[in-house]
C-alpha cells in the first residue's frame, strides 16, 4: 500500500538560521486568514532545538513548516493522512510551492527559496522502508515528475540511512521561480 | 481506521501476548466508539487509561487573537465529553523510573516523525510525551511500543500513573540502596491490578534512594519510598521510608510519614492495602477533592494508617508480593567500558564548562553520570537517534530520563568523558548549565495543555535565553537555583519546590486580559523536596524574565555565607520581596505597550477563552463498570470471530464475556476475587445467584445459567450453531449483569 506521508523540503536561499520569530506571526495570519484553504490548528515554536522542527503550522492534514533540519534552513510540507488521488509527490509539492509563495508576500522574511533541489521524505516505516528497493520505488515516481517540472532530467539521490525514513534529494539543472514551477505542476 | 493496521501483523509474535491482546482490544474499542456502541465517558476514560490523552483545542474552538474560529474537523463521533475525533491529542509514553534502551529511545524517534512533529519531550515525571498525534494512529504506536518492551497502559487517567524514581540510583553516592528494582517491582505488580481500578483520581509513586538529596521528590507523592536500612541481630535489612499524601496541585500538601520502616517484603502488599483504602473511600463526586492527600487529610494520617494496616490483614496473598526479592539483579544495568579516570583534562572550556555542571562522579571509581541538558525537555527524532548510538557507544545501553526533563548517561568511564562530549555536541546537545538557573523546567502549559492559563514554555524558552546571558554574574550559589514554570495552578511544572516558582495566571486590565504569572519563591528541592514555597504576588508574563534576574541577582550579591535562597527569603521577608519587585507589577496601559498583552512566543491577543476541561482527572468509571465494558467488547469480538468462521474462539469469546461481567460484578462483593475461572463461577453463584441479587423478575436465574452451562461444557469443538447460541446467550447475560449492577449501585 502507498503511503499518504509525505514531506517535501525546499530550501531557502539563505542558510543561514532565519529570524524564527518573524514567522510566528506571519504563520498565525496564515491560520486566521485560512489562506491555505484546509484545516488549520496552530503554530508551535520549536525554535530552541538545534536543528529542529523551527516553527510549524499544525494542520489537521498538513503541517506547514519553516523547517532547520540538516542545519539547512527551508520550507518543509508534511502530507500526514489524508488520501491523495493524482500525483501524491506533485500535490505535496504543490502545497510547499504555495505556502513558499505565501510566505513571498512578506519581504523582510528573507524566505526566497532555492527550486532546484528539493528533498522528498516518506516517514512510513512499514509502507516505504528506507532500502534499496524503496529508493528505486521511489526514484521511478519522481523522474517523471522531475523531468515535467524542469523539461529536463533530475539528479536523484537517497539521502537517508536505514534508520531514518526514506528520503530522496532532487537535484535539478535550473531554478525556476516557485510561480513557474507551481504552473508546471500537473 | 488506521492505514498501518499492518503492524499488527507486522509485528506479530514480538510482542508480549498479554499486551498485544490488550491494544487489539484498544482497537476494537476505537471501531466501537465510532459506531456509537461505548457511551463517550467510557470510551475517554478507556483511552485516558491507554495513555491517549487530550490536547487544547480538541473542542473545536480556537481564539484567533481577534475572535474565536470553529476548527471545522471532520464530524465523526466524539473521543470524550466536547473532545472531537479527528482533533490531534497528546500520546504519554510511561518510562517506568525514567529508564530507556537505545532501542526503545530509536523506537521513540521513530514514532514521533512519523505520527506526531518529530519532537520528543522529556515531563517532569519521567515520561515521554508525543503531541499531535491522532487517535487512529495510537494503536500501532502501542505495538511499536510494546515490541521494545513499553506499555502506554495507565499513563493518564484515574490510575497509577508512571512510577517515578531517582536517576542516579545505583551510581549514586548518598544513597541507601538501589531503589530500581523496587520501582520495577511495583511498576508491574500495580499495573492493571484490581485494587488500582476503582479511584476517583490519579495516583503518583516515587522513589528515592536517600533522604537528603532531591532526586526521588517523594515528599509530594501519594505513595513516596525511602531507602533506609536497619540492623536487626548484626544483619543489615533493607526497607522503606514510606509516605502517604503529598501532591502538589493548588493545594500542595507534604505527604505524611505512614511507616518509618517497612520492610521489603512488605513493600508490595502495603501499597496494595493503601491502593484498597483510597479506591474504597477516596472521593469520587468532587474531582478537585479526590486525591489521597484530601483522603489522608480528611481521616488524619493514624485513623489512615489504621483503616491501610486493617485492609492489609484482609489481603488475599500473593506470590508476587516477595517473589521479585529472589533476584533484585534483575534491573542492573552493567558497564560496556572499563572504568578509567579521566587523567589529563581537556583545555577546552566548552568541555570544562559542560563537565563543571553536566557530569557528576558515580559511586563506582572511574565511571560517571553525564547528563544532557534538553532545552524544555526537548529533542528531535534525529537527535534521538544520535543520543541511542552514544548509549551504545558509551553505556552499555541504557539512558535515565529525569524530572528535570533532561537524560542521563550512566556508566561512562570518565576517561570517555571528553569523547562523549564531542558525540553530543555535534548532535547540538553539549550546551552546559543542567541543573542550573538556567535548566528551566516547564509544563506544555498553553501550548499545547487544554489547562494552560499562561504560556510556560514560552516564558521558560525567555527566562533560558536571559539567564545563560547573565550567568557569568551570578556566582557559584545563585547559578544553582531552580526554576520551574506552570502553566496554571496544577503544577505539573513543579514550581512549588524551585526556589523561584511560577504558576499561569491571568489579570485583566482596563477590560483586557493581561497574562500573568504567581511568583512563588522559597521551595525547597532538596531532601526530595522538603518544603513549598511561598506565593509573592501576580507579576505581567512580560516582566517575569526582569523578576527572576533581580531576585537571582540580589541572592548573588546579598546571600549571608553558605544561605541558601529559601533560607535568604525569610531572613529577607516576604513583605520585602515583594518590595524590590514592585515597579515589575504594573502592567502599562495598551496603548503604551501592548506587548504585555499578549503572551511570550504567541503574538495573539492573550484571552483565556481557549481554556478546555483537563483530563487530568479522568472520567470515574468504576471497575464494574469497566469489565461490563469490557465483556461487552467481548461479545463483539465473538461475532467477528464467527464471521470469520473461527467457531471455537467465537464461543471462547463469547464464555469470556460472560465471564469477565460476572467477575465485574462479584468483586463488587468479593475485592479478594481471583481471576481463576473456577473460583469466579463458584462466588458468582454464592454472591450473587443464590441471594437472588443476579435475577430477572420474569426469568429468575436463567440468565446465570448461560454462564453455568458454558463452563462445564466442552468448548473446544465448537461448531456454528454452537457459537452463535453461545454468543446470543452471552449479549443476553451482559445486560442482565448491567441490570445487577444497576440494582447493585443503588
Amino acid at each position: 500500500m502507498p503511503t499518504r506521508k509525505i514531506q517535501v523540503k525546499l530550501y531557502f536561499v539563505a542558510s543561514e538560521r532565519p529570524p524564527l520569530e518573524r514567522f510566528v506571526p506571519v504563520l498565525h495570519t496564515i491560520l486566521r486568514d485560512d489562506a491555505l484553504g484546509e484545516l488549520m490548528i496552530d503554530v508551535v515554536d520549536y525554535g530552541h532545538v538545534h536543528h529542529g522542527p523551527g516553527v510549524v503550522l499544525i494542520g489537521h492534514a498538513t503541517d506547514y513548516g519553516i523547517d532547520l533540519g540538516e542545519g539547512r534552513p527551508g520550507v518543509l510540507v508534511f502530507r500526514k493522512r489524508e488520501p491523495v488521488t493524482g500525483d501524491r509527490i506533485a500535490d505535496a509539492l504543490g502545497r510547499a510551492l504555495r505556502f513558499a509563495a505565501l510566505l513571498a508576500r512578506v519581504p523582510e522574511l528573507g524566505s526566497a527559496l532555492r527550486t532546484d533541489e528539493v528533498l522528498i521524505r516518506l516517514p512510513d516505516r512499514l509502507h516505504a522502508p528506507s532500502t534499496d528497493a524503496g529508493f528505486e520505488r521511489l526514484t521511478a515516481e519522481l523522474s517523471a515528475l522531475g523531468q515535467r517540472l524542469y523539461d529536463a532530467p533530475v539528479a536523484l539521490e537517497r539521502a537517508s540511512s536505514p534508520r531514518q525514513p526514506l528520503s530522496v534529494r532532487w537535484r535539478a539543472p535550473s531554478s525556476p521561480t516557485v510561480e513557474e514551477l507551481l504552473a508546471r505542476l500537473p | 481506521m488506521s492505514e498501518q493496521a499492518g503492524y499488527k501483523q507486522h509485528l506479530s509474535g514480538q510482542i508480549r501476548e498479554d499486551w498485544a491482546r490488550e491494544i487489539d482490544i484498544f482497537e476494537t474499542q476505537l471501531e466501537l466508539r465510532q459506531q456509537g456502541k461505548i457511551e463517550e465517558k467510557l470510551f475517554a476514560e478507556t483511552r485516558l487509561r491507554r495513555g491517549v490523552y487530550g490536547q487544547r483545542y480538541d473542542n473545536g474552538q480556537r481564539h484567533d487573537g481577534v475572535t474565536n474560529r470553529t476548527l471545522a474537523f471532520p464530524q465523526r463521533a466524539s473521543k470524550g465529553p466536547g473532545t472531537l475525533w479527528d482533533a490531534p491529542g497528546m500520546m504519554r509514553i510511561k518510562i517506568p523510573f525514567g529508564k530507556i534502551t537505545a532501542d526503545q529511545l530509536d523506537v521513540m524517534a521513530e514514532l514521533a516523525e512519523e505520527y506526531s512533529d518529530a519532537i520528543l519531550h522529556v515531563t517532569t515525571r519521567q515520561d515521554i510525551q508525543l503531541h499531535f498525534v491522532h487517535i487512529e494512529d495510537t494503536p500501532d504506536l502501542m505495538r511499536r511500543l510494546a515490541a521494545v518492551g513499553i506499555t502506554t497502559r495507565e499513563a493518564c487517567g484515574n490510575s497509577v500513573r508512571n512510577v517515578t524514581a531517582c536517576p542516579y540510583a545505583g551510581t549514586c553516592h548518598t544513597e541507601s540502596f538501589d531503589v530500581t528494582p523496587y520501582a520495577n517491582a511495583i511498576t508491574f505488580f500495580l499495573l492493571g491490578h484490581d485494587d488500582t481500578q476503582d479511584f476517583g483520581r490519579k495516583f503518583k509513586v516515587a522513589f528515592s534512594g536517600c533522604k537528603s538529596e532531591p532526586c526521588g521528590l517523594t515528599n509530594f507523592h501519594d505513595i513516596g519510598a525511602i531507602a533506609v536500612t536497619r540492623q536487626v541481630d548484626g544483619e543489615t535489612q533493607r526497607g522503606f521510608e514510606l509516605y502517604v499524601g503529598g501532591g502538589l496541585g493548588s493545594v500542595p500538601q507534604a505527604a505524611k510519614l505512614l511507616d518509618d520502616f517497612v520492610p521489603e517484603a512488605e513493600l508490595l502488599p502495603l501499597s496494595q492495602a493503601i491502593c484498597r483504602v483510597f479506591g474504597r473511600l477516596g472521593e469520587k463526586d468532587n474531582r478537585s477533592r479526590a486525591r489521597l492527600k484530601f483522603l489522608v487529610k480528611k481521616l488524619g494520617i493514624d485513623e489512615f494508617r489504621d483503616l491501610v494496616q486493617q485492609e492489609r490483614k484482609a489481603l488475599r496473598p500473593d506470590p508476587r508480593w516477595t517473589a521479585f526479592l529472589d533476584d533484585l539483579s534483575v534491573t542492573d544495568e552493567r558497564p560496556l567500558l572499563p572504568a578509567a579516570p579521566l587523567g589529563e583534562v581537556p583545555t577546552d572550556p566548552a568541555f570544562a564548562a559542560w563537565q563543571r555542571s553536566n557530569v557528576r562522579r558515580q559511586a563506582q571509581a572511574g565511571y560517571a553520570v553525564a547528563s544532557i541538558t534538553l532545552p524544555l525537555g526537548d529533542l528531535t527524532s534525529d537527535q534521538a537517534r544520535g543520543v541511542s548510538e552514544l548509549a551504545r557507544r558509551f553505556t552499555g545501553d541504557t539512558l535515565r530520563a529525569t524530572v528535570d526533563q533532561n537524560l542521563l548517561f550512566r556508566w561512562v568511564p570518565e576517561a570517555a568523558l571528553p569523547e562523549l562530549y564531542r558525540g553530543l555536541e555535534a548532535l547540538g546537545l553539549g550546551e552546559p548549565g543542567s541543573g542550573t538557573i538556567s535548566d528551566v523546567t516547564a509544563c506544555p502549559g498553553t501550548d499545547t495543555c487544554k489547562l494552560g492559563i499562561s504560556s510556560s514554555r514560552g516564558l521558560a524558552g525567555e527566562l533560558r535565553r536571559r539567564l545563560e546571558v547573565i550567568d557569568g554574574e551570578l556566582g557559584a550559589a545563585a547559578r544553582d537555583l531552580h526554576v520551574k514554570c506552570s502553566g496554571c495552578f496544577n503544577a505539573c511544572g513543579q514550581h512549588h519546590v524551585a526556589d523561584i516558582g511560577f504558576l499561569g495566571v491571568s489579570r485583566t486590565v482596563s477590560g483586557r486580559r493581561v497574562p500573568h504569572f504567581q511568583l512563588v519563591v522559597g521551595g525547597q528541592w532538596t531532601e526530595n523536596a522538603a518544603a513549598f514555597g511561598l506565593a509573592i504576588g501576580a507579576i505581567p508574563s512580560k516582566n517575569v524574565p526582569l523578576v527572576t534576574e533581580r531576585l537571582a541577582k540580589r541572592y548573588a550579591q546579598e546571600r549571608n555565607a553558605s544561605e541558601t535562597f529559601r533560607a535568604f527569603v525569610e531572613r529577607v521577608g516576604k513583605k520585602q520581596v515583594r518590595a524590590m519587585l514592585e515597579d515589575l507589577i504594573e502592567v502599562p496601559p495598551y496603548d503604551v505597550d501592548p506587548s504585555f498583552y499578549s503572551d511570550w512566543g504567541d503574538p495573539r491577543e492573550y484571552t483565556i477563552s481557549d481554556i478546555g476541561v483537563g483530563e487530568c482527572a479522568g472520567e470515574v468509571v468504576p471497575f464494574a463498570q469497566m469489565g461490563l465494558a469490557a465483556s461487552e467488547r467481548e461479545v463483539f469480538e465473538a461475532q467477528l470471530l464467527l464471521e470469520q468462521g473461527q467457531s471455537p474462539a467465537a464461543l471462547e469469546r463469547a464464555y469470556r464475556a460472560m465471564l469477565s461481567a460476572a467477575r465485574a460484578l462479584t468483586r463488587e462483593k468479593n475485592p479478594n476475587l481471583g481471576e481463576d475461572a473456577d473460583e469466579v463461577v463458584r462466588e458468582f453463584k454464592q454472591r450473587l445467584v443464590e441471594p437472588r441479587l443476579f435475577w430477572d423478575q420474569y426469568a429468575g436465574s436463567k440468565f446465570s445459567h448461560f454462564l453455568f452451562r458454558w463452563h462445564d461444557h466442552d468448548r473446544g469443538d465448537a461448531g456454528p450453531d454452537d457459537a452463535r447460541q453461545a454468543i446470543e446467550e452471552a449479549q443476553l447475560f451482559v445486560d442482565a449483569a448491567h441490570e445487577c449492577y444497576a440494582r447493585l449501585a443503588s
